[in-house]
């Protein structure tokens, strides 16, 4: 209902985050779960380790028009001396949810050799799990060294044979709240 | 300015609070240590037929119609303009450090559910379709923000500039000190030189009162109403719900040297230890609750000998006050029976999810005082708990180092110790 009564329901068919044109979320039920270890304890009791979580930024922006774009590019700065052109995909928290899911969209298009994934065409918002879901996923991929499938006909989302080693998360809140997260592959 | 183990120093250096007994740290103290309890029968809503009927609901603010996540804003409001302006720190709605809110659950209150109901115009009862028929279409978008959880800190950070995404937090009744927690460890990482902890709680509407009347958590003293909370003693019955909030301005020492602000206290230690043992009960072995309490002198650097005065968690019910003292006496052995313990929620009742933070203000209040508030109401001692609760009349003492104790449903546990001076 609180979603409904913030007018970020999608109406209508079901169609991935990227093309719903009037905007809109799904609901998804969903859990995640990370275990998150310094590299010195792991090593030690030989676990296998997914993925290296590099770092983890966020900010509250005023939401006026343009605000979640221009965040999200202070945010991606602030990864950017890490990145590897080459080898780094986004996995991304949109929703559908608007303007947040369009502003993302314009912040994207910055980046247009950079392979992007919201698994929320797949499963769905589940506001408290989205970002961690989408940090394991990320997580996975750069383990497997490949990404999953693009769920998106609209061009944002594309074939990507290229090995993934790095992967960006984002997270954009449907009201407040911005962030990101780098994950690597463990070298 | 480091402690034993190389870490940055915590001080407080402001602090706001408003309970039942009234807004800000003055008339809080006055009436606390006078003994005086702010528990009075509950007008907000009818009680009839209820077992309980008592609380410490904030009166003299009021919000029409009650909605517990706006009087959750309007109590951390109160305390935070109280807690920055006494710290000096930033410009007026540009805090320079990050803000830890401990805020209550919120949910939609009956008369919000009702005016969707209406909108919806059913013809008979109304269904799920009739809802989202009539939330549909914007008429309610204010509910969308108001009864998101995040809704209280992002207020606080919007008006007083608190810097970062604000981190709203629950840790059932430890709440209030896990915010603080938060605020010392991130000026610890070096992350930041201030932080603003805050915690409230506005939660006495008809649904959470009877929510925990089913737990056969509260207090069923109704007459006289001052009389329901009574820590410790062998006729304690249950806990009294009641409001308020707390709100600390946290800094490193250097920070508050540098700009030659005045210290309130210091943030000596924090201590947690969770256990899964029981929704609402804690484990009969009491070894989170002791842990929770070793860890936070041992983050202090102190020895259990150090602590010459209790702030208790003490909310009254039969099994809390039996394991805080099991928990105590295993930790501080025979002295036990010395230090000095009391408890607030004698006078303030229990403030839930800001308790943490408004016992810590009393806590560091007593050290600034050099006096102890009461455990009133303490009128049949319970011989199973042999402990100093500063039975109803307030003590002057010398106090050096208090732990103030916070013992959450589902096994939340934090402990914090503070005192005067920095070491």
């Amino acid at each position: 209902m609180r979603y409904v009564f913030g007018g970020h329901m999608l109406a209508g068919e079901f169609r991935p985050v990227w093309e719903r044109h009037a905007g809109g979320a799904v609901l998804g039920s969903f859990g995640a779960f990370l275990v998150i270890e310094a590299s010195d304890t792991a090593r030690e009791r030989a676990a296998r380790p997914f993925a290296r979580l590099t770092t983890v930024v966020s900010d509250r922006s005023q939401r006026k028009a343009g605000d979640v774009t221009a965040q999200l590019r202070r945010l991606w700065d602030q990864l950017a001396p890490r990145l590897d052109p080459a080898h780094v995909a986004v996995i991304s928290g949109a929703t559908g949810v608007e303007p947040a899911t369009s502003e993302e969209r314009a912040f994207l298009a910055d980046h247009p050799d950079v392979a992007v994934r919201a698994p929320a065409s797949y499963f769905g918002l589940g506001p408290e799990p989205q970002f961690l879901m989408n940090v394991a996923i990320a997580a996975l991929a750069v383990s497997h060294g490949r990404l999953f499938p693009p769920a998106d006909q609209s061009g944002v989302e594309r074939p990507a044979e290229d090995a993934v080693t790095q992967a960006v998360v984002t997270s954009v809140g449907q009201w407040r709240g911005e962030g990101m997260a780098l994950v690597e592959a463990v070298g | 300015m480091a402690d034993t183990t190389d870490r940055p120093i915590i001080v407080v250096t402001g602090m706001g609070v408003v309970t039942s007994l009234g807004a800000g740290k003055a008339e809080n103290w006055d009436k606390l240590t006078a003994g005086t309890s702010g528990i009075h029968t509950i007008t907000r809503f009818a009680v009839e037929g209820l077992k309980t009927r008592v609380a410490g609901t904030v009166d003299f603010l009021s919000i029409e119609p009650f909605c517990a996540a706006a009087m959750c804003e309007r109590l951390a409001d109160i305390a935070t303009e109280e807690a920055i302006g006494e710290s000096g720190l930033g410009t007026s709605g540009n805090f320079p450090g990050p803000l830890f809110l401990a805020v209550a659950p919120i949910e939609m209150e009956w008369h919000q559910r009702q005016q969707v109901a209406a909108a919806a115009g059913a013809n008979g009862a109304v269904s799920y379709d009739d809802l989202i028929r009539a939330g549909t279409g914007g008429q309610f978008r204010s509910y969308f923000e108001r009864l998101a959880f995040g809704s209280v800190a992002e207020h606080l950070a919007a008006r007083f500039g608190t810097k970062g995404s604000p981190i709203s937090l629950s840790t059932a009744c430890a709440s209030g000190a896990t915010a603080i927690q938060l605020g010392v460890e991130a000026i610890r990482r070096g992350e930041t030189e201030a932080a603003l902890c805050a915690a409230t709680d506005s939660s006495v509407n008809q649904e959470s009162l009877i929510r925990f009347s089913l737990l056969s958590a509260l207090s069923t003293h109704n007459d006289p109403p001052e009389g329901a909370s009574k820590p410790f003693s062998k006729n304690r019955d249950g806990f009294v719900m009641a409001e308020g909030a707390g709100a600390l301005v946290l800094e490193s020492l250097d920070s508050a040297k540098a700009r030659g602000a005045r210290i309130l206290g210091v943030i000596e230690g924090c201590g947690e230890m969770v256990d899964s043992f029981h929704r609402t009960r804690s484990s009969p072995d009491g070894k989170p609750i002791i842990g929770s309490i070793r860890n936070a002198i041992e983050d202090a650097g102190l020895t259990p000998d150090d602590i010459d005065y209790i702030n208790a968690h003490g909310t009254s019910t039969p099994e809390n006050d039996k394991m805080e003292y099991l928990g105590l006496s295993a930790v501080l052995g025979e002295r036990v029976k010395t230090v000095p313990i009391s408890s607030n929620k004698s006078m303030i009742g229990h403030t839930i999810s800001a308790a943490g933070a408004v016992e810590a203000i009393f806590s560091l209040l007593t050290l600034e005082h050099q006096r102890i508030p009461p455990t009133i109401n303490y009128q049949v001692p319970d011989p199973a708990i042999p402990l100093d609760v500063v039975p109803n009349v307030a003590r002057d003492a010398r106090v050096t180092h208090v732990i103030s104790n916070s013992f959450g449903f589902g096994g939340q546990n934090v402990s914090l110790v503070m005192a005067r001076e920095p070491a």
